[in-house]
């Protein structure tokens, strides 16, 4: 009887390990990208495949390969039905770190295309989402770039320029099935083809899910980041100051939004920002900083932020993307207002006043 | 009085928690967004609070009856026919939801995990291990749980960290925009969640607190901890996500987990399902057990053993997962057994403990 109970129990743990459901290592294909764009003309969807192995792996070390595959179909399941009749393996979009999206695919309806991914079991939904302005399938095609692999390197773009607080981190499931934001605007890292290779080239500014056209630069991103998130990383902005180049960096940096009204109206959105940086100054003239000398430096600063966020707010209105979330903001505190408003309409003319006060906390690691 | 081994009071705590915390905790925010919106947290605060007072209710009843448990005083509270159909009615309830939340787990791990695995197979798995833990005794019970009381902690611990990726807290604002009415129904859906602590009806007697107030605050303790679960989740779920995406999402404290990403693990969201088998199956086996002893108190003098009970509950539930396949069934099933524990768990104890009141207002005055 003992030894039944026993055989029953081990037959049960071998269906529990899943026996069914089982997938075996060698046979998986990991998709470390997915791109996505129009096939020609067509509403036929290209999908390319960048996907990671090991090659000749060792203890402890092994050549990181990539594999390019290209497909189409009507939608993300379709494609990969069809990658299985022209491909042996299993694909596993389980570590899928990065959906690059063409700019003509992203202005047609790509969230309606993206939801999709949500269905699978193993959804990579904390992939990174961009935007590429060029042939994605001739980027993803290049067996390396700058002695790493495709995905690596643009991968690794991303992930050290959200760690310095560069660029905004978009993640996947932040704008699918209805995104998790008031309003479905972002801006969306962008990608552009650079010699052989490709470079960060700012963001491309989504509203209501699309994309508009229209971008941020590098330094219009940084700018946009900050006011988005904020945080002190150490972010880097340089200026000049009487035809002499200065830098600060961030230390920790906040920012309240201000909705003011008139008479029931919306009247004007103002945007503090408070800055703590460390101040770092060009030439070979080191002479020590007085407190008159450092106030004056402060308000210089503070009106070249102020003026350069300003521009940034207005290029965000234009785009009519809500990137800072500005409408959730009067949608919270002021309903009744927001109630009578149509915010999409008067969102592009709205007055927003950026106001940004600087702390200089030291000059770096000098006198 | 059947025999009994007794529990402490930190075995109740441990048992009502891990009888309250189900398959619920997954979906909750879900089903909570669909009624209260951005109110959720509200509406589960206040179905807690409601629980708290089902409580009191249990207690009050248990009270006048300290040395037995509930199935052996309904006959002296409503007569020996009346008696004998209500603990019929609890066992049905009972194994009802053993295996409603048996089929809303199999549910959940066959479109997550085992897309290919025999559904059968995962009910069969849950049914032989759930039925083997209802068939030990009461403070057996208690001391598997208390092993595996760990497993709730570490999930808290991780959907209450997992706001350290952002959360805003906007989405909660503005409080009652649209209303009590919203907030109200959402209350409703979420009392469903705090079922559980009807142990209580069975293990009153059992428990060695000390004294009467003492095992209230046994079991008060119990629905806090329960209430801070179940808020912390629809706080933490309604400021990660957007209210479409909740509205759509059923298990949404899957998809935040997908956001740990760890080195050595892969998906840390497929092992928090796979480890909450020890909360769900914790439910499970308190149903079958409490099942299994409203039949044996079907006659005074006991009808049959528990042990054979529970398998012939579990043979009963294994065969009628054949016919629960289609999830809109089962989520359908689920809304009518919220109705019939709203009956089992609140009112026939209120009007028991009405008639009771009522009895003994007639004796005293005799």
């Amino acid at each position: 009887m003992k030894r039944t109970r026993t055989v029953v129990a081990l037959v049960l743990c071998l269906f529990m390990t899943g026996c069914w459901d089982q997938l075996q290592l060698k046979k998986l294909l990991f998709v470390d990208i997915i791109g996505i764009d129009y096939e020609g003309n067509s509403k036929q969807l290209k999908v390319d495949y960048v996907i990671s192995s090991l090659r000749e792996a060792s203890q402890g070390g092994g050549r990181q390969t990539s594999l390019h595959m290209k497909t189409t179909g009507t939608n993300l399941y379709d494609a990969v039905s069809n990658t299985n009749k022209e491909m042996p393996g299993i694909l596993s979009v389980l570590e899928t770190r990065l959906y690059l999206i063409s700019s003509r695919f992203a202005k047609d309806e790509p969230l309606r295309h993206l939801d999709i991914a949500s269905q699978f079991a193993s959804n990579p939904l904390y992939a990174y989402l961009a935007v590429y302005d060029g042939d994605l399938s001739e980027l993803l095609s290049k067996k390396s770039m700058n002695d790493q692999t495709v995905s690596n390197f643009l991968i690794g773009l991303l992930d050290d320029e959200i760690r310095r607080g560069e660029i905004p981190s978009n993640k996947l499931l932040h704008y699918i099935l209805g995104g998790n934001q008031f309003m479905n605007d972002f801006a969306l890292n962008r990608f552009e083809p650079y010699r052989d290779e490709a470079r960060l080239a700012g963001t491309a500014l989504f509203s209501d899910g699309r994309y508009t056209g229209k971008n941020l630069n590098n330094e219009e991103t940084q700018l946009a980041t900050l006011i988005e998130s904020p945080s002190g990383k150490n972010q880097l902005l340089s200026s000049q100051r009487d035809g002499k180049q200065y830098s600060v960096l961030i230390q920790s940096a906040k920012r309240r939004f201000h909705v003011l009204t008139n008479a029931d109206k919306l009247h004007e959105i103002e945007i503090s920002m408070q800055l703590q940086v460390k101040l770092v100054e060009d030439g070979s003239e080191f002479k020590r900083h007085t407190d008159k000398m450092l106030k004056d430096m402060e308000t210089f600063i503070a009106a070249d932020l102020t003026t350069r966020t300003t521009k940034v707010m207005a290029a965000l209105q234009q785009a009519n993307c809500d990137f800072l979330q500005l409408g959730h903001e009067v949608a919270v505190f002021h309903p009744s207002l927001y109630k009578n408003l149509n915010w999409r309409e008067q969102y592009p003319t709205l007055r927003i006043k950026p106001k940004v006060t600087v702390k200089i906390l030291n000059t770096a690691i000098l006198e | 009085m059947m025999r009994e081994e007794s529990i402490n009071g930190r075995q109740l705590i441990t048992l009502t928690v891990m009888a309250q915390l189900g398959t619920e905790v997954l979906s909750l925010p879900h089903v909570g967004a669909e009624n209260a919106r951005q109110d959720t947290w509200l509406a589960v605060l206040i179905s807690g609070v409601a629980a708290q007072i089902g409580i009191l209710l249990i207690w009050w009843l248990g009270s006048r009856y300290p040395n037995r448990n509930f199935y052996a005083y309904t006959r002296e509270v409503v007569g020996r026919p009346i008696g004998f159909v209500l603990n019929l009615l609890y066992g049905c309830y009972y194994s009802f939801s053993g295996l409603l939340i048996t089929a809303l787990y199999t549910d959940i791990l066959k479109r997550w995990m085992f897309l290919l695995t025999p559904r059968w197979l995962i009910f069969l798995m849950l049914m032989i291990i759930c039925g083997y833990a209802a068939t030990s005794s009461l403070k057996r019970m208690a001391f598997i749980s208390q092993s595996f009381i760990i497993f709730p902690v570490i999930c808290f611990l991780l959907i209450a960290f997992s706001g350290i990726y952002g959360l805003d807290a906007r989405n909660l604002l503005p409080v009652l925009s649209h209303g009590w009415a919203p907030v109200i129904k959402g209350v409703y859906v979420a009392y469903s969640a705090y079922i559980g602590y009807d142990l209580l009806l069975y293990a009153y007697p059992y428990v060695q607190a000390g004294s009467k107030k003492k095992l209230l605050i046994a079991m008060s303790v119990a629905n806090a901890l329960t209430i801070v679960f179940y808020v912390t989740v629809c706080l933490v779920c309604t400021t990660m996500f957007g209210q479409k995406q909740l509205i759509i999402v059923p298990e949404p404290i899957v998809f935040i987990l997908k956001n740990y990403r760890i080195q050595v693990l892969q998906s840390l969201d497929i092992l928090f399902l796979v480890f909450y088998v020890f909360v769900v199956s914790a439910t499970i086996y308190v149903y079958f057990f409490l099942a299994s002893k409203a039949f044996v108190h079907l006659r005074t003098s006991g009808l049959g053993n528990s042990y054979h009970w529970v398998w012939a509950i579990v043979t009963i539930c294994f065969a009628a997962s054949f016919f629960l396949t289609k999830r809109n069934d089962i989520l359908r099933i689920a809304a009518f057994q919220d109705q019939l524990s709203i009956l089992a768990v609140v009112a026939f104890p209120l009007l028991l403990l009405l008639i009771s009141g009522i009895r003994s207002a007639g004796r005293h005055r005799v």
